[in-house]
């Protein structure tokens, strides 16, 4: 008597049907998430760090700034953010959120890809030396921003956007050690400087060549116009007046070589 | 029987279909990963909370993790202190009769330890609101050389290597990685069910039947009406703001108070107002904890406020009380212990092993 349900005509039709109702279904659903029609491709930015015309290195290689002062670079790391493209129509085109944590240590660091560029005409890139004051508002990060990173700060809340440490036989205290920790995100104070540098290239839709540029990040731009001594100021670890200063200067480092 | 071989078709269409409407169902958390939400009951008449749990859903799990980061000793640098070391819930989560918080290696800090509560309707932490984020708060005593002193990517490949932690934290997130932004979050969720709002004091104002103000009581809360309550607000007692009361400068701390942090000589010596919730609870008093006893702040404010550029207008000339009514005011302050906060077996202190 239970087994006549499976040969009843009903049964059988249901049986027919739930599959072929499943499979119109599946096929509905996925027609409103197609993609829009738009190209999308990436770009990939090496950068360089130099000093003055020649390869950074760090630890051995002694240097001198314009206030005389010799010293070593032990440390060299700052955000990249934010970063868009203008177009010859001079709209700005922001490309995908991302930050990067450029390590003069670590040179995978600095090769960036930055994704979601259409197609399209450009003559300039653009970027944040820096980290955004919404995410340095909004509680803990991960990835790049993440707090082990060793660039935040603990007991003022906020990104450190760049630092330099090292030596400098200039400064008096027993390590000779200065560390310049620039950030700030707050009014006067605020360390987020925005850089602008032309580039221009052609993206066409469907083409398989990556546009590839290579960028120089100059620290003996760190040094002026505003005076930057090792022996007045060896330790910024704040945001002030001294973390500005030095951040109106580094805005200036970065250059396209190509 | 000419169509037996479309009805078997079918029906294995019809099982495949099943087979793929039970693997979507999965795909929400990897491999049958489920946790069970947790509710906070918000005190009546408290306003919308500061901290959103939107991006860090609160969970059993997720507490219970948060709970026991909170009373690992055994992360910081040798093993002496954890969070609940200095934030004792007997003492609404400050530290019983220290001035100064003290931590590895026997060190001290400048400062008491703040009590922990209600935690989630704060915008800033610490006594000069350096800190921004409730998310974020727990970095500095972690990473303090004179609290925890840990380093931050030491101690997450410590907690990866122990199967404890392995074991939670995939029960809380699906997976047994260990990231900083899953134990913070695991932190803020047990810290964020920290809520007080159930003193005596809470029930008279819900007039709940039978809870009523002793004359003296009644009395004192008049007084704190009029002598306390434009900083110390309710519901919160506190308004959260950062004021100098007067107290007088130590040089041996040199602590200027949120003028470090903004670097604005008009925060000269300013904390922030910190809760009379909870408060014959967690002396020691201010700043400092340079006072052991209540009735010393009441003496202070009496006569003690020293008047400088900063020191808040509202206390500038002092706060007058008479001995009766600094008894009247201590018998109201006490009708602000909730004992369901301190006594609350979810916030206890759970034992470690080694």
């Amino acid at each position: 008597m239970i087994l006549r349900i499976f040969t009843s005509y009903i049964f059988r039709c249901v049986l027919l049907c739930l599959p072929i109702l499943w499979l119109c279904g599946c096929a509905k659903k996925d027609k409103p998430s197609d993609p829009p029609p738009a190209f999308y491709t990436r770009l990939s930015l090496d950068i360089s760090h130099e000093m003055n015309g020649s390869q950074l290195i760090r630890n051995t290689t002694t240097y001198t700034n314009p206030a005389g002062e010799k010293f070593l670079i032990t440390k060299f790391r700052y955000y990249l953010s934010n970063f868009a493209l203008v177009d010859d129509a001079g709209k700005t085109i922001p490309l995908a959120s991302a930050y990067y944590l450029i390590d003069d240590a670590v040179d995978a660091t600095k090769r960036l890809v930055l994704d979601s560029v259409p197609a399209g005409n450009f003559t300039a890139v653009r970027f944040l030396i820096g980290v955004d004051s919404a995410r340095n508002n909004s509680g803990v990060q991960s990835g790049a921003l993440a707090p082990e990173n060793g660039m935040f700060w603990t007991w003022n809340s906020g990104y450190i956007m760049a630092k330099l440490e090292g030596t400098s036989d200039a400064i008096t205290t027993p390590t000779q050690g200065f560390e310049w920790h620039v950030g700030g995100f707050r009014g006067a104070y605020n360390a987020l400087r925005t850089v602008q540098l032309p580039l221009n290239f052609r993206v066409i839709p469907f083409t398989a060549a990556i546009p590839h540029f290579n960028m120089v990040a100059n620290v003996g731009k760190w040094f002026a116009p505003n005076e930057a001594s090792f022996a007045k100021t060896p330790i910024i670890m704040g945001p002030g007046e001294a973390a500005v200063n030095i951040a109106n200067n580094y805005q200036q480092m970065f250059s396209i070589k190509n | 029987m000419r169509h037996k071989a479309l009805y078997i078709a079918a029906a294995f269409g019809t099982l495949l279909m099943f087979a793929h409407a039970c693997k979507k169902e999965n795909r929400g958390g990897t491999g049958g990963f489920r946790t069970d939400p947790v509710t906070l009951s918000l005190p009546p008449g408290f306003p919308e909370p500061v901290y959103n749990f939107s991006g860090n859903p609160l969970t059993k799990q997720g507490v219970a993790l948060g709970r026991f980061i909170f009373y690992d000793y055994r992360l910081s640098k040798d093993s002496t202190v954890s969070c609940g070391f200095c934030h004792q819930q007997f003492a609404a989560f400050g530290h019983f009769d220290h001035a100064l918080s003290h931590g590895v290696g026997g060190q001290q800090g400048t400062r008491s330890v703040p009590t922990l509560f209600n935690m989630i309707w704060q915008k800033e932490f610490m006594w000069d609101g350096g800190v921004n984020n409730l998310e974020i708060q727990p970095l500095t005593p972690l990473t303090d050389h004179k609290e925890m002193g840990v380093d931050l990517q030491q101690l997450l490949k410590k907690m990866q290597g122990d199967p404890k932690y392995r074991q939670q934290f995939s029960a809380a997130f699906g997976t047994e990685e260990v990231t900083s932004e899953r134990m913070f979050k695991a932190i803020t969720q047990f810290v964020g069910t920290m809520i007080s709002g159930n003193s005596r004091y809470d029930s008279i104002i819900r007039k709940v039947p039978g809870a009523a103000f002793s004359p003296d009581e009644a009395v004192g809360y008049t007084l704190y009406q009029q002598k306390c309550a434009a900083c110390h607000k309710e519901p919160l007692f506190t308004d959260l703001s950062y004021r100098s009361n007067g107290l007088p400068y130590l040089p041996a701390l040199n602590d200027v108070g949120r003028m470090k942090i903004t670097s604005n000589t008009a925060d000269y010596l300013k904390f922030k107002v910190p809760s009379l919730r909870n408060i014959l609870k967690s002396s020691p008093y201010m700043h400092d904890g340079r006072f052991f006893d209540i009735y010393q702040v009441f003496d202070f404010y009496d006569h003690g406020v020293k008047d400088t550029i900063t020191t808040d207008a509202l206390v500038r000339k002092g706060v007058s009380l008479t001995d009766q009514q600094k008894r009247q005011l201590y018998l109201f302050l006490n009708t602000l212990t909730d004992y369901t906060l301190i006594n609350n077996k979810d916030l206890s202190e759970i034992l470690i092993e080694p």
